[in-house]
This record gives structure tokens, sequence and C-alpha cells, in this order.
């Protein structure tokens, strides 16, 4: 039971993984960011802009 | 009903291949890789479905738009000479039926290596495909382990009937290749729940290994937990984890499984290592005898051959990539088998070169990382096993020679500059901060 199982998950992971695909690369449309498989991009955790005195001692740095 | 369900998903998988041929690659490689219609107990598992999944790709990529020559670089062309060195080998054969026979399937695994190579042209693809590798090896990992925890690992993990990963040893070798590529997506998975199934599948995988009782296997593991730590980011949490697994898992497996690990230390007293010992001796007897040549594939292993160099010895198979190659294609196809991996492993080191620090390669950076640590398990556990003409390496190869070629491109374009972002940004986990665009 727990093996038809397993079986059957492993059946659904394989559809999900071309379906991200296509979803994402098939249509030349997405860069990997939606689905449940999405891949970090960068983009999920933008940083909040940072204040302006921070800014202003970074580019002191620099 | 698994015949039907198999059916179901390879014939949907045909259509979508029709329009998108990439689906079929990664059709091609799951089957390959995981063997499914051979865990079906009726009618799949005598179809050949590998041969219509790579028909249809074939004809879809060629009326396609994808690019119709892979990236000609050192790997194609060492994989190209292999593939020439075995083919003329195959004439000189002792078996020259039972050599063609091997040499059909190992040239179509060659060409599932090259069409990785012309077809993952961008991370999306690339990303799929690590996923799909993963993903065929991490269900023997998980079902091993739950067999092995349930069973009080008083049984033997075995892998898929009638495939390459039949035997405990190979089996327990490709889930060993596979955890780098797991522990590539768990870090690069955007979902926290993602994330958390890889880590669980990547635990019950190293129980299964465990459980597999092989030797070869256990050395390789030790192998990859002592390496793997120069790769990981976290250098202080990952002993603190890989402890809380392997400590625990080794604390529940049975005396028997000390027995027969404790035997590596007594290889001298030892049937089976001595059987190893006796065919690595025929292996190079045979090489050295018919220099450059070998014996065709499997032909060390023919009673007549084995008995020449070992007499009355009982016949083994080769037990080491490096003999099996050496005694199958002689000391050319042993060099240019090296070469490869020497060809492969340069790869890698390239690209981590040109992307270390670079937040849009990040990913690649990690993912050359991870495969650096399959070609090393590959090569450690592979040495006592029989393993060389591996699916997993020829896919390997043709993802790292096509990693190398798009960071090559980008670094060519203009633009291109060494990066001084901070590791945290070059993880991909932040964007980097927009005051270092001025």
């Amino acid at each position: 039971m727990l093996n038809s199982l397993l079986y059957g998950l492993a059946l659904i992971a394989i559809v999900l993984i071309m379906r991200w695909y296509i979803e994402n690369d098939g249509n030349g449309q997405n860069d990997g960011s939606i689905g449940l498989l999405a891949m970090k991009t960068g983009k999920e955790k933008a940083p909040p802009p940072a204040p302006s005195s921070a800014k202003r001692s970074f580019r002191r740095k620099r | 009903m698994r015949d039907l369900a198999i059916t179901l998903v390879v014939l949907a998988g045909c259509v979508w291949t029709i329009r998108y041929p990439y689906i079929g690659i990664l059709m091609w490689t799951w089957i390959t890789l995981m063997d499914p219609h051979q865990l079906s107990f009726g009618f799949s598992q005598s179809l050949q479905i590998n041969l219509l999944v790579a028909v249809v790709t074939m004809g879809s990529l060629l009326v396609s738009k994808e690019r119709k020559m892979p990236p000609i670089d050192a790997n194609l062309i060492v994989m190209g000479l292999f593939f020439l060195w075995f083919t003329m080998n195959c004439f000189f054969a002792v078996d020259t039926g039972s050599s063609w026979f091997a040499w059909d399937r190992t040239w179509r695994v060659m060409l599932l290596g090259v069409l990785v190579s012309m077809t993952a042209t961008n991370r999306i693809r690339i990303h799929s495909l690590v996923m799909v590798m993963a993903l065929s090896l991490l269900y023997y990992g998980v079902k091993g382990g739950g067999f092995t925890l349930m069973t009080g690992g008083g049984s033997h993990v075995q892998g898929p009937p009638n495939s390459t990963i039949t035997d405990n040893n190979q089996l327990a070798l490709a889930i060993l290749m596979v955890l780098p590529l797991a522990n590539y997506l768990r870090q690069h998975a955007a979902n926290m729940i993602v994330r958390r199934v890889y880590l669980a599948a990547m635990a019950l995988s190293l129980v299964s290994v465990l459980g597999s009782y092989s030797r070869g296997a256990f050395i390789a593991l030790a192998g990859l937990a002592v390496v793997g730590w120069f790769r990981v980011r976290q250098k202080l949490l990952y002993p603190l984890v890989a402890a809380a697994v392997i400590v625990p898992a080794l604390y529940f497996m049975p005396s028997s499984f000390y027995d027969r690990m404790g035997s590596i230390q007594g290889a001298g007293q030892d049937s089976s290592v001595q059987g190893r010992f006796d065919a690595w001796g025929v292996a190079l007897g045979y090489a050295r005898d018919h220099f450059p040549i070998g014996a065709g594939f499997d032909g060390p292993q023919r009673p007549w051959i084995f008995g020449t160099y070992a007499p009355g010895k009982e016949t083994h198979a080769a037990h080491s990539i490096f003999f099996q190659v050496l005694g199958d294609q002689g000391f050319g196809g042993l060099a240019i088998y090296l070469l490869l991996l020497g060809v492969c492993i340069a790869n890698a080191m390239t690209v981590r070169r040109l992307t270390k620090g670079r937040a849009e390669f990040a990913w690649a950076f990690d993912l050359a990382g991870m495969l650096q640590l399959t070609l090393f398990v590959f090569c450690l556990g592979g040495a006592a096993l029989s393993f060389a003409y591996y699916d997993g390496l020829f896919i390997s190869c043709g993802l790292l020679s096509v990693l190398r070629e798009m960071v090559l491109k980008s670094s060519a374009a203009p633009g291109w500059k060494k990066n001084t972002m901070d590791s945290r940004t070059a993880r991909g986990n932040l964007t980097p901060p927009t005051l270092v665009v001025e």
C-alpha cells in the first residue's frame, strides 16, 4: 500500500516538474519563479529601501 | 493499475514533447535513471517505453527551432572519441554478441548526454533536469530509507529488477550521486515546504544507503561527508546536521550491519574482496596482453577468459569502474575514460572560477560545486563497483558542458566584470543592493 502510494507520488512529481517547465520556459515568458517548484531568482526578498543616512555612508565607503 | 498510470504519464509526456521537445529530454532522463516501468507488474514492463520517448524526442527536436548542434568542446570531443574507441573495440571483443548488445545500450546513454548539452540552454531547463535526476533516485532513497526503518535494518535495500541499479551496491552509489544535486535543489527552491521535503528525502536516502549494506557505498558516504564540508556554506551547522542524521541511523542498524562493515578491515581474508582482486588481475592481465584494446563489454567476465588469467578462481565482475573499463576497452579506452572524467572536473572548475561572487550566476556556482561532489562520489564509490557506463555520469557530463558554455558566453558579453558583491547577496537570497550599480 505504502509502495503504491510512493509510486503514485513519484508519477505526480514528474508530471508537476513537466508542468513547471512548460509554465516557466515552454512559452518563454517566465523566469522560473512561479509554481510550487519555483526556484530562487533573487527577487523574492527584496530588501527594504535603505535609509538615506545608510546610503550616504555606503557611498562614502565606496 | 501501475501499468495504466505509467502508460498514461508517458503518453501525456509524448504529446507535450511534440510541442516542447525538452519535455522529451526530461522524460528520457527520468525513464533511464528510474526505470519506473520495471516497478509495474504487468504489460508495461515489456514495453519499450524508453525507445518510444527517444523516437518522439528526436523527431520533435528535428522539426523544432531548437539548436541542432551541441557545444563543440572538449567534452563532446572526448565523448566522441570514447564512442569510436568502444565501437572499434567491439570488433575485437571475445564475445561479440554480448559486446554489441551492451554497445547498443551505451551509445544511447551517451546520446542522451549529448542531447542534454544541446538542449539544456537556460537555467530553467537545467533546474528541471536536475529535479528529474533527483526525483528518479530519491524515490529509491525514500523507499529504501522507509524500508530500512520499518525492518530495523535487517534486510538489504535492492533496486528495481532488470535495470542498471538492481544491485544493492549500484543503487546505493546512484543514490549517493544525487544527494549533492538534491542539496543544490534544496538551496535554490523558493518554497519552504519544498525545501523541507528535499531535506527529509536526503535524510531517508542516507538511511537507505546504510540499509543497502554496501561497503563501497559506505566508504563513498564517508568520503562525501568529509569533502561535502568544503562545498557547503554553513561550515559549523553542517557537521551538526550530518551527525544528527548519521549517528542515530548508525545506532539503529543491527549487528549484522557492523559485521558487514567490519569486513572492510579484514579485506585480505574476505572471499568477496579477494574475488575483486582476482577480477582486477584478470582485467589488467588481458589489457596488458592485448595492448591497447580490451576484451569488449563484459569480456573479462567470460569464464574462458577469467579462467585463463585466474585459473581455478570463481568468475567475478570487475567491481571497479576503472578496472571494468580497462578490461573491457583496454588501456586506450581507459585513457579516454579518465580524460572524460578530467574534462568534466575541469568544466566544473571553470564554471566555479568564472561565477564566483556573481549574484546572477550563484546557482551555476552552486550547481558546479555539487556536480563536482557527484563526480567525486562516482569515482570513489565506483572504485569498488562495476558501474562505468552509468547513465547519470554521461548526463552530468552533458550538464557541465552546457553550464560551461552558458557561463563562457556570458563572460564574453560586454559588461562582464569581476563582481564584488558579498556572499549573502551572491547566494541568490537577496537582490543585489541597488547602490552597487552606479
